[in-house]
């Protein structure tokens, strides 16, 4: 019962704030895609955290189509380490670590289309943490309170080790934006 | 180096160097300074904090690895002692007898991985070390650590955890007694923040509070839901509050300071007043995501992390609320005047004043730049800074 509220609450907010933004046709269509993704996930929002030496290094615009770099167009919401830095991909943990099976979703726009994507931002868990590639951009995020876009929580959960070494975007499908 | 140096060239020079060299450091550290021989083998002792001391302990985040909290003396900098938090552990509660600390904490069986145990481990104030240790569920909340993860109600007797799994509640232990006592579902809130010997209130995803109250035994007795008395749409609040007395202050994304009276029955949700300022194409609104602000009990001064934003809404959506302070602004509560506006050379990310009456420390941790500085909230002046090469990120003045 819990669980139902808290899903609901998320999917009300999520709604809300979709709603201020894009019309009722495109909310529809990009709550379908949501609702894709759900399938292909567990469950809603996961976070990030952490942070550590050389938080935002070499920042720059022109660094968005390098999945190496913070400024990559798919970690707009990213708050953590970037797996791409260390063992893994920019949608794939590195060896060594277990994707929590839990996640949360955001939007990015992708600079070379002008369409936005709906981003899984997956925690890779079970190790100390990478300490590489500190990024810190946050568009979107929540307090912890609206959990359903918050990265200031750590949610290694789902039987998955609870400790943090990076973070990944997984892209999950477009999301139509309003004119 | 440079007497080897010169022992190399000149052998019969250096004989006479070192000659007078044991004479020298004899005839000035003479045998009435050493101590007894042997000597003990013994811990330094803390003592009761002085009364014209100020002391602060730091949360440091080790970098997500596993942390501690550091005990400084504000006014001389100096390192007092130090106690391990647990992986992303850091709050640390004090009982207000002050002979014990408490810190929730968790553990892997393997470092980094194996089983998970959560345990309240009480510390001696004083040699800091542990006394008891009270093994909870393993629920707890991880991630960016919050003033607001833990709470012990007025009375000390009960510990609050804030769990998440990710459905959240709050998990009571009974300190007095030394056992867990059981699980408050909170779903869709999150901090738990006392508000009385027998009861906390919660922040929700509606804009509501939801307070809780509690029996002798800390079991839920009753629960009341208070109508939302934020906007969590157009302007949700920072989650890190503060408390003076019987108020709870927070301040929100665009720059309202909203005041949560517990004094009474009822909670109170007190007329929002503004801190922001518009200007320069855009507006100056809190940061410190950590903890953007603190008040000053007795001046009843508060201290908000501002930063001046474009507000501008990106591609993924806003951002600006989780920027750092670049400067500290201090408002009078009861005229809610702008007193002071005291810029920082390092964004801050967090903040805390002390407690002091006369000539209290403003502390401001920066965990981008690994530092603390202790300042003169009168002034602005940076009395002193402090590397934390850990990452700081949580300050709790000692009271």
């Amino acid at each position: 019962m819990n669980d139902n509220n808290w899903m609901d609450r998320a999917v009300e907010h999520s709604s809300r704030d979709l709603a201020s933004r894009i019309s009722r046709r495109s909310l529809l269509g990009r709550l379908g895609q949501w609702m894709a993704g759900a399938a292909m996930l567990p469950l809603l929002p996961v976070a990030r955290f952490a942070e550590g030496a050389a938080i935002n290094e070499d920042r720059s615009p022109q660094n968005w189509n390098d999945p190496q770099k913070c400024d990559y167009w798919a970690y707009c919401g990213t708050n953590g380490y970037l797996c791409s830095c260390c063992g893994g991909t920019s949608s794939k943990c590195p060896p060594g670590t277990e994707p929590s099976p839990i996640s949360w979703i955001g939007t990015c726009r992708n600079p070379a289309d002008g369409k936005h994507y709906v981003i899984s931002y997956t925690d890779c868990c079970g190790a100390a943490q990478c300490g590489r590639c500190a990024c810190d951009r946050d568009e979107g995020a929540t307090p912890r309170y609206l959990p359903q876009r918050t990265n200031m929580i750590t949610w290694c959960y789902g039987g998955v080790s609870s400790t943090y070494n990076c973070t990944v975007s997984r892209l999950m499908s477009v999301a139509e934006v309003a004119k | 180096m440079q007497i080897a140096n010169r022992i190399k060239k000149a052998p019969g020079q250096a004989c006479l160097l070192a000659a007078g060299l044991y004479l020298a450091l004899s005839t000035t550290s003479g045998a009435a300074e050493l101590p007894a021989m042997p000597e003990p083998l013994e811990n330094v002792v803390l003592q009761d904090k002085p009364a014209d001391e100020q002391w602060l302990w730091v949360g440091d985040f080790q970098q997500g690895h596993y942390g501690r909290a550091m005990l400084f003396n504000a006014g001389s900098g100096e390192l007092l002692g130090m106690l391990g938090t647990g992986w992303e552990g850091i709050k640390l509660d004090i009982p207000r007898g002050g002979n014990v600390i408490y810190n929730h904490a968790m553990y892997m069986s393997r470092g980094y991985r194996g089983d998970r145990t959560d345990a309240i481990t009480t510390y001696d104030a004083r040699t800091l070390q542990p006394l008891a240790e009270l093994i909870v569920p393993a629920k707890a909340v991880r991630g960016w650590p919050d003033p607001n993860h833990t709470a012990l109600t007025d009375d000390d007797r009960f510990l609050l955890v804030q769990f998440t799994t990710p459905a959240s509640s709050v998990g009571v232990a009974d300190m007095e007694n030394g056992h867990y006592v059981g699980e408050i579902e909170t779903a869709g809130c999150h901090h738990v923040m006392a508000a009385g010997p027998r009861r906390f209130f919660t922040l929700c995803g509606d804009g509501s509070a939801l307070l809780v109250e509690l029996n002798d035994q800390g079991k839920e007795s009753q629960r009341r839901r208070y109508p939302a008395f934020f906007d969590v749409s157009r302007d949700p609040l920072h989650g890190s509050g503060t408390r003076s007395g019987d108020r709870w202050y927070f301040v929100s994304h665009l720059g309202m300071v909203h005041t949560l009276d517990i004094g009474g029955e009822e909670p109170r949700a007190l007329e929002p007043w503004p801190v922001y300022l518009e200007g320069g194409s855009g507006r100056w609104i809190p940061g410190a995501t950590m903890q953007p602000v603190s008040v000053h009990d007795s001046s009843q001064r508060l201290y908000v992390a501002m930063h001046h934003s474009d507000l501008e809404i990106k591609g993924g959506g806003a951002d600006f609320h989780r920027k750092g302070g670049t400067e500290i602004w201090v408002f009078d509560i009861a005229t809610q005047r702008l007193l002071q506006r005291l810029p920082l050379a390092n964004e801050a990310t967090t903040i805390a004043i002390s407690q002091a009456q006369e000539r209290p420390y403003l502390y401001v941790a920066s965990f981008w730049a690994f530092v603390m500085a202790i300042m003169d909230p009168e002034s602005g002046e940076v009395l002193r800074e402090l590397s934390i090469p850990g990452v700081p990120i949580q300050l709790q003045p000692v009271r």
